[in-house]
């Protein structure tokens, strides 16, 4: 059902851009926008797709505002007279089983500040990620859960 | 006017945490911690570099063209840089001194054979 309301939301954009005769990608974007509000329109609020799809754009923002929070903390690290990292490796138990969902959630982990996943246990439970700053382990558990396990598992649900 | 001062500020995000990652290499003690510096200012440059380019073009055309490289450093880096940390894991390279805690030891996990 959700894959095919994507599928209808792209072909309504693509429609919208062949009439309005301009093929470029802000045109297609709006597009998409307005096919969003008529199938949105037509189906009611009851179908998660909706949701899915504003979570997807808050997360992509949540995604860049967290890659530049990580540059910036490497950042002051690179550039700090005495190095004060405290670099640790820890274990952090995966909630997901997908292997595409894990592949994933290592690689936003590995963008966001701070983290790197660095190898994954033999029956994919748990994810050994290494941290820059781990004197506080749970603490760093705990962060990664909400800035990034959550929203990935409403949008993956 | 307005176009030529946003080309330079992402110019200079991109020049700047490039510099800033090859520092980094330089500076941070183990393999570990050099990947950070890598992997998050490479994407960060990158980025800044091309949306300057496509800033500087205003075409569409050449926009979505440099989209896809974005896009490609952005699924690839990751995990090049798993791949690195994970084949210094596996031979053998121990984390740097003032490293704090390494919870892999702790739980007696085998590492996944490969």
């Amino acid at each position: 059902m959700n894959s095919n309301l994507f599928l209808a939301n792209i072909l309504l954009s693509l429609i919208w851009a062949f009439i309005s005769g301009t093929l470029s990608f802000a045109n297609i974007l709006l597009g998409f926008v307005v096919g969003y509000f008529i199938l949105f329109i037509i189906y009611n609020e009851s179908t998660d797709y909706f949701k899915k799809i504003v979570q997807i754009f808050l997360f992509a923002f949540r995604f860049i505002e967290l890659l530049f929070l990580s540059n910036i903390e490497v950042a002051i690290e690179v550039l700090r007279f005495r190095p004060k990292a405290t670099p640790g490796i820890i274990a952090y138990p995966l909630r997901f089983t997908n292997p595409l969902e894990i592949t994933l959630f290592a690689n936003f982990i590995s963008l966001t500040p701070g983290t790197l996943s660095v190898d994954i246990s033999e029956d994919n439970k748990i994810l050994y990620i290494h941290a820059l700053f781990a004197n506080n382990p749970d603490k760093l558990k705990k962060d990664i859960e909400k800035q990034l396990e959550k929203p990935l598992n409403k949008i993956f649900k | 006017m307005i176009r030529d001062l946003f080309i330079t500020i992402f110019l200079f995000i991109g020049g700047f945490f490039m510099l800033l990652a090859g520092f980094g290499i330089l500076r941070f003690p183990d393999v570990y911690t050099r990947m950070h510096a890598g992997t998050k200012s490479g994407t960060l440059g990158v980025s800044g570099a091309l949306i300057a380019l496509s800033i500087f073009f205003w075409d569409t055309e050449i926009t979505v063209r440099a989209m896809l490289p974005i896009i490609f450093t952005l699924i690839t880096a990751p995990v090049a840089a798993h791949c690195i940390s994970r084949s210094a894991f596996k031979s053998g390279i121990q984390l740097s001194q003032n490293s704090v805690i390494n919870e892999f030891n702790k739980d007696k996990d085998t590492p996944s054979s490969e």
